[in-house]
């Protein structure tokens, strides 16, 4: 059994799966990463690590299932990880402001700009569960699987990224 | 009571009614709590003010134009050939960094101060997690995040030194974070990137040029969009702000540690 030969055709397998996997997914997942990190870049960054593993993955066992939910799992870690890092890194206390220069001007629409404002001051958990919900349209046990908890848990933290949003939301009315 | 439900039943039910999952009894026991806690009138809001608030996020994504365009995945060399590359890589990030030196003493003993270029002043030093680290981050489902804990403090930056440049990031060197993708870890990239940063008179970032590279494209690209997305103190000659150039080098070490 030449065992090149073989690894060279499941690296082909998984190239070409991962591949479809950029193509269905990546305006999803880089959408859903600059939401929770409030930078374009990073979120590029991010979601190319995603696919990274997705094909590491695929390259190790061309059998494996990768789902949507495999990559916003993928996605959503990286995120917190990201955030933490952040954290760790600049000793500051945890903001995602909105770097508007990332942003299209059509995409700075009050909405758009209220949301990023209460998703950068949300633990990501918050704004996760939010995001995976009501942006990539999971359900509430969808998201529950996702992010490793309870249905309800993702019911509360999307009331409360909901609250937060609503306080910024009246912050704009007064200014 | 009468409510039936507590505040954080009311909470868990305000989620069930903004994701649209709410049955006529879940409506039926928000209300109920409604009426009887103001305290959750005010901080929930009533089902009205739940579908404004909805309404905003559902705004949002209706806005989006972003269509980005990665990389495909899988545009790395083989592993063998890989491995090979980073050991040049850090043989000669050495080699540059001893030239530097050199040049550096040079310079502080009034040599040619004209000949910019080569010299680099290395102040960061990034330690990047080793690949098995990065693989419990693949490896989906359980223990990302104390690993990702354990990653973010691996990433030490250790600023030291002067260099020959005139405009600083506002912030201080530290200002400048790169964030190398997976790929590099993977990769087991080391090396030394040093850039130049043209900068206006405002502290803009106009262009940045790798000085001398890593031998990472990886490592190379995320040090120069870190230095491009800083602001800079513009350079000041005679009161008058101009433009200026910062010169800065990262050292980037895969962590063989864990
Ligand atoms: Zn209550």
């Amino acid at each position: 059994m030449d065992e090149a030969f073989v690894s060279a055709g499941n690296d082909a397998r998984a190239q070409a799966r991962a591949e479809g996997l950029v193509r269905e997914y990546q305006t999803k997942l880089a959408r859903y990463l600059r939401r929770m990190v409030g930078d374009a870049d990073v979120a590029l960054d991010l979601t190319q690590e995603v696919f990274l593993s997705a094909y590491r993955m695929l390259r190790a066992d061309p059998q494996r299932q990768l789902t949507g939910g495999w990559l916003y799992r993928a996605a959503t870690n990286g995120a917190i990880s990201f955030l933490r890092r952040k954290k760790i890194l600049r000793m500051l206390p945890l903001e995602r402001e909105l770097d508007r220069g990332d942003w299209r001007v059509d995409e700075r629409t009050a909405a758009s700009v209220d949301l990023q404002t209460a998703l950068g001051r949300l633990p990501p958990e918050q704004s996760a569960a939010l995001l995976l919900t009501s942006y990539a349209g999971y359900s509430s046990y969808e998201a529950a699987q996702l992010l490793g908890t309870t249905s309800d848990a993702v019911r509360q933290r999307v009331c409360r990224a909901m609250r937060a949003l609503r306080t910024v939301m009246k912050e704009g009315m007064e200014r | 009571m009468t409510t039936g439900v507590d505040c954080t039943r009311a909470e868990i039910l305000a989620g069930t009614l903004a994701l649209g999952e709410a049955s006529e009894s879940d409506r039926d026991a928000y209300r109920r709590h409604l009426a009887g806690c103001p305290r959750c009138l005010v901080n929930l809001g009533g089902e009205r003010e739940i579908e404004r608030v909805m309404a905003v996020v559902a705004e949002a994504r209706n806005a989006e134009r972003w269509e980005p365009r990665l990389r495909a995945p899988a545009q790395n060399p083989p592993a063998q050939w890989r491995r090979a590359w980073s050991w040049a890589a850090a043989l000669a990030a050495v080699a540059i960094l001893s030239f530097a030196g050199q040049r550096l003493a040079e310079q502080r003993h009034g040599g040619s101060a004209g000949a910019g270029h080569a010299l680099v002043v290395v102040h960061n030093v990034v330690t990047l997690p080793s690949a098995r680290d990065e693989r419990s981050i693949a490896a989906i489902g359980t223990q990302s995040a104390p690993k990702a804990e354990q990653r973010a403090e691996s990433l030490a930056m250790t600023p030291a030194g002067s260099a020959n440049r005139d405009v600083m990031p506002i912030g201080g060197d530290a200002a400048i974070v790169p964030h190398p993708p997976v790929t590099a870890y993977a990769q087991d990239a080391d090396g030394t990137t040093a850039i130049e940063v043209m900068v206006d008179q405002y502290g803009r970032p106009l262009k940045c040029t790798i000085a001398e590279s890593s031998g990472s494209p990886v490592l190379d690209e995320s040090v120069c969009r870190a230095a491009m997305r800083v602001r800079y103190t513009p350079r000041r000659v005679d009161g008058h702000a101009v433009m200026g150039t910062y010169r800065d080098a990262f050292t980037f070490r895969s962590n063989p540690g864990n």
